[in-house]
């Protein structure tokens, strides 16, 4: 799994690519902290790059958003492919969690 | 029959991936990273349960095709020597209408997997946990 972090228009984006399972979630956990840590208070995590997620990743991922709900800091994420839409959705965080069809929406949707 | 015989451990994910992607029939390759998500979550709960703490065991996993109700399906077979456990009749449905506070972490596993597959099945012979998944074969596009 790799995980970038760009500022874009004042708002951290968290680019994730590969797969999110039990051997890489960790690693989603502490960017996540970090994130958190350094003070955003508002993060998209694109997963345009993300191929697969399992209910491991969908831990880290409520996880996430349960910390952000603590913080206060908005939390969106954007450009899922099919089986992490799938997921999303099966698992319901599609109704709990934000989530825009790419990047410039979440942007927009950030402002 | 393709068949992995692995120890039960994390670390063998990786190694079972590339067996299924090697092993699943070219038919049945829109399933695969469903069929990739399955093993994981059940192998997961292998390593995680079926040992005792600071023991290894063994898991063996199998791809096979079967006609079942005279339909075409993918049949995948996790295998353990492990204590007596059957993940589907101790998993409850999780309560997808619960908000972010509420919602507890974890517990999706099992509920995934009853998603993702036709049929589950659990057997326990021979001092072996027994678990068969059936995946139908996917629309042609």
């Amino acid at each position: 799994m790799q995980i970038h972090t760009t500022i874009q228009d004042g708002v951290s984006v968290t680019k994730i690519s590969g797969r999110m399972d039990a051997t890489t979630v960790a690693e989603f956990n502490e960017e996540c902290q970090n994130l958190l840590k350094s003070g955003s208070g508002r993060i998209i995590i694109d997963l345009k790059g993300l191929e697969y997620i399992s209910s491991a990743g969908l831990r880290g991922i409520l996880t996430m958003g349960k910390a952000c709900k603590a913080a206060g800091t908005t939390l969106a994420f954007c450009s899922m492919q099919d089986m992490v839409a799938d997921m999303f959705k099966l698992s319901g965080f599609t109704s709990i969690l934000k989530v825009y069809p790419n990047l410039d929406e979440a942007l927009a949707g950030m402002r | 029959m393709p068949q992995l015989h692995v120890p039960a451990r994390l670390e063998q994910l990786a190694a079972v991936n590339s067996f299924l992607s090697e092993n699943i029939p070219p038919r049945f390759l829109p399933v695969l990273l469903n069929l990739e998500l399955v093993t994981e979550e059940l192998l997961v709960n292998v390593f995680s349960y079926a040992y005792p703490e600071g023991t290894t065991g063994n898991a063996e996993i199998a791809l096979r095709e079967v006609f079942f109700d005279g339909e075409e399906m993918l049949c995948f077979s996790v295998k353990d020597w492990g204590s007596p456990f059957n993940p589907f009749a101790e998993a409850p449905t999780p309560d997808l209408s619960l908000d972010t506070e509420s919602r507890p972490i974890g517990g999706l596993g099992i509920y995934l997997i009853r998603n993702v597959t036709t049929h589950q099945a659990y057997s326990r012979e021979d001092g072996t946990n027994r678990i068969d998944v059936y995946f139908s074969l996917p629309e042609q596009e």
